[in-house]
């Protein structure tokens, strides 16, 4: 990269807003897609949306692709570097600017890590609804660009229901100031159009968020049963049945293993075919209603044992074991495919099966962990990267469930994005047409297509000329 | 350039073309539609989508409108799975009846069902009464289908109630009044039907203490369909704040018992459910002149109004309806981000085939 560039850029972000030593740079050549991987030429750190804007008019001005990075906890490839681009982290713009009780909205910079709003918010009696299991760790900026789910979107759905306003920096380094909300958006809804758009619109340095009131009462219900057909036909179940839980969310017997196994260990039974977490908000009435409900019907499907959390501190421990399923599964394997397919809710018994019988014909490991919900499955695929023929059917046995869950109605991310992992899937799902009007929006934001370029769109819907083959250092 | 009404006969037949003011073109089904539109296309025709046509016609020179209201029909319904897929012509009161039989309640709940069609409202980025619960109806947009300007077909999103897969090109086309594509079909999320709709009313004497009875009921956790305060059916000038109670039975009576015990004042039985309704239909309402989504404002935006001005307030929401005196109604500020959004009306309609953006 040229050196005066470089320069003007240490002008604009300082010395700690530059990262150039190889070995520092290390630390974003992947997200957590860690079998994509690419050592970025530069990452650069800026504090807030006017360094933003600078850099990304000297960006613009010398043609450099550009990846924006939050915390680098997605899953498929969103935030992978590409050849001769920089990476622009967010992990300093960490400021909270504004909560407010009155108007139950948040203003945050984009590096804020999701968990750390709910707690800013706590003390107004206020949340912030989506949570990702990784939010410990993820930002509200990677959030938006990926649109993000988590457990509780099942109720309250998943980021772009809680986005009110962005400040965008564009590809050419304007700031488009879109943070004050409105009830009625006068033109288009261009934030709407923005959240999801995997880094690929702009660059989000100022995000407005909707805060809701913490619900007085909560209950949590385990349900333990001897495999999961059972557990999966409750769900369905409780679909048809229209009751609206904020949660649930399904755990396989290998799974289980892996969390009481770990310092996560929640206690679940460790001779469980499946586990099924089921939590109900809301006033008293309404959670004893639903929980009523709710037992009626895993009872129906002779369950090992239903037990509800006694108090928070329970609870906390049974969504720990939960929302940490992902980290305990390094004790069963040294890498994990995490699958993020989903179908109608009507299909997840006969899908959870099919993806366990295609594991098993390549002879690979599969622990289920999904938001039950919301159709969303998570097949997690056991493997060792370093077994180059194990990597090769892992990704065939993923490619394989995608069509399955394709052919019955269903579709490749309910909340990972496509990222790098499934944009060639995009093909399967979408016509050429389909994908031209995509591209008809992203040349809207971004007509120099330099914004994390070859994400998403598969290379030749767009007519990429200029893309080359996926920039990856092989597996 | 040949007549258009005799163009768009030879494509859709007498029953097809419609005579009037302008001319509109009413194609029986998706290929139909598309065939229209490749016409226009390809004579440089202007022309105007639209559903029952009950919306004000836009600004500008249109050699025809294409109205979807016979491209009609539940394409799916999933009771089990919470999730409907209609096409654009489809009523509104048609698809609302549909899900009730099953139990589901689709959102937006707006004031005319029956002459309203799904495509002309999710195009005109329409809410309903039950927006202080659900918000905006395109939070619950699942996926579209679309006619762009040059005939072209493209889908985006599903129908799943979760999917991150492409872009949520539908956020775009919520709302975009026919300015970038026909809308063909759409699939909407479901929620819960509700077993019972209670009304509770209670008359304030001015619109402060209106303001504040309303943001008691907001914190009494009752979670109500809708809430709204409004002087418009009260010659008098008294105001009342309406509180419509939707859900389960049990959930609602308690919501009834906390309001009536909590709020001074409030009743049953003053008005009706219908009326409330009726009341989005109110002649002479004016553009919402409250641009703000932030509450806290709003007091200070309405008092800019003499108090006898006739409002419609949803406070939660925030929006207000003002209806009378034009000339103390600004609009509201059009939002920034204008480059993008020209160059997003330039991409999906190169040749402003389309009305602009309004």
């Amino acid at each position: 990269m040229d050196a005066s560039l470089i320069e003007a850029l240490r002008s604009i972000v300082g010395d700690a807003g530059l990262v150039r030593e190889r070995a520092r740079r290390i630390a974003y050549e992947s997200d957590g897609l860690a079998m994509l991987h690419r050592v970025p030429d530069l990452v650069l750190l800026p504090r807030n949306t006017a360094e933003t804007a600078r850099c990304m008019r000297l960006l613009h001005e010398h043609g450099v692709p550009v990846v924006a990075r939050g915390a680098g906890t997605g899953l498929s490839g969103g935030a992978t570097p590409v050849e001769g681009g920089v990476v622009l982290a967010t992990s300093r713009m960490r400021d909270i600017l504004e909560v407010s009780a009155p108007d139950r909205l948040a203003r945050v910079q984009a590096g804020v890590v999701n968990a750390d709003l709910s707690v800013a918010c706590a003390k107004h009696g206020l949340f912030y609804a989506p949570d990702p299991s990784s939010q410990r760790a993820c930002t509200v900026g990677g959030n938006v660009a990926e649109n993000s789910g988590g457990p509780h979107c099942f109720k309250y759905g998943a980021t772009t229901r809680h986005v009110l306003g962005v400040v965008i920096v564009t590809a050419d380094g304007d700031v488009l100031d879109l943070s004050e909300p409105s009830a009625e958006p006068s033109g288009y809804d261009l934030v709407g159009l923005f959240v999801g758009s995997e880094g690929m619109f702009g660059i989000a340095t100022e995000i407005t968020v909707a805060l809701l009131p913490i619900p007085p009462v909560v209950e949590t219900l385990l349900a333990v049963f001897p495999d999961l057909d059972p557990a999966c036909e409750a769900v369905t179940e409780m679909i048809a049945a229209r009751l609206e839980p904020s949660a649930i969310e399904i755990l396989d017997r290998l799974t289980i293993e892996a969390i009481e196994a770990s310092v996560l260990a929640a206690g679940y039974p460790k001779d469980a075919g499946a586990v099924l977490l089921v939590e109900i908000e809301g006033i008293e009435v309404e959670v004893a209603g639903t929980a009523r409900a709710v037992r009626a019907i895993l009872e129906r499907h002779r369950p090992i044992e239903v037990r509800a959390a006694r108090g928070a501190v329970e609870r906390a421990q049974l969504w720990a074991g939960r929302k940490g399923a992902f980290g305990a599964m390094g004790r069963i394997a040294p890498d994990l495919y995490v699958a993020d397919v989903v179908i109608p809710r009507t299909k997840l018994g006969w899908l959870v099966r099919r993806a366990t019988e295609i594991c098993r014909a390549r002879n690979l490991r599969i622990a289920n962990v999904f938001h039950a919900g919301d159709g969303n499955l998570h097949p997690n695929i056991c493997y060792d990267r370093r077994d180059a023929d194990e990597t090769r059917r892992v990704l065939e046995a993923g490619e394989e469930i995608m069509k399955l869950c394709i052919e019955s109605g269903g579709s490749l991310t309910g909340e990972h994005g496509v990222g790098l992992e499934k944009q060639a899937a995009m093909e399967w799902l979408f016509t050429p047409s389909d994908l031209a009007a995509m591209c008809r929006a992203r040349d809207a934001w971004d007509p120099a297509r330099r914004l994390n370029p070859g994400k998403l769109i598969p290379v030749r819907a767009c007519m990429e000329t200029r893309a080359r083959p996926r920039p990856l250092e092989a597996v | 350039m040949s007549d258009v009404r005799a163009e768009l006969e030879k494509l859709l037949g007498a029953a097809g073309v419609v005579a009037g003011r302008v001319v509109t073109a009413c194609p029986a089904n998706d290929d139909e539609a598309i065939e229209t539109i490749r016409f226009a296309a390809r004579d440089g025709r202007r022309f105007v989508p639209l559903g029952l046509a009950s919306k004000p016609f836009p600004a500008g020179t249109f050699d025809f409108a294409l109205s979807t209201r016979r491209i009609a029909g539940i394409v799916a319904y999933e009771p089990g799975d919470g999730t409907l897929s209609a096409r654009a012509g489809t009523r509104m009161a048609d698809l609302e009846s549909a899900v009730r039989q099953s139990g589901n309640h689709l959102t937006p709940r707006i004031a005319a069902p029956e002459r309203s069609t799904l495509g002309g409202v999710l195009a005109a980025g329409q809410s309903g009464l039950d927006r202080t619960r659900y918000g905006p109806a395109r939070h619950h947009v699942l996926g579209m289908r679309v006619a762009l300007a040059d005939g072209s077909v493209a889908k985006s999103g599903g129908r799943l109630v979760k999917n991150v897969t492409g872009y949520d090109m539908h956020r775009l086309y919520c709302g975009s009044r026919g300015s970038l594509c026909v809308i063909l079909e759409a699939s909407m999320r479901l929620f819960a039907g509700f077993e019972r709709e209670t009304l509770l009313t209670a008359t304030a004497i001015d619109r402060s203490r209106a303001l504040e009875l309303a943001a008691a009921v907001e914190s009494l956790a009752v979670q109500p369909l809708a809430i709204r305060a409004e002087n418009v059916l009260d010659p008098q000038g008294a105001w009342r704040v309406h509180v419509l109670l939707a859900g389960r039975d049990e959930v609602v009576e308690w919501g009834r018992r906390t309001v009536l015990a909590r709020v001074p004042g409030a009743g049953e039985g003053v008005e009706t459910i219908e009326r409330v309704r009726d009341a989005e239909l109110a002649p002479g309402r004016r553009p919402n002149p409250y641009a703000s989504g932030r509450r806290s404002r709003l007091p200070a935006a309405l008092a800019r109004f003499p108090a006898d001005v006739r409002m419609i307030i949803e406070p939660a929401v925030p929006i207000a309806w003002i209806f009378g005196d034009e000339a103390g109604v600004t609009a509201a500020e059009p939002s920034s981000g204008n480059v993008v959004a020209d160059r997003l009306k330039h991409a999906f309609d190169p040749r402003n085939l389309l009305p602009a953006m309004s």
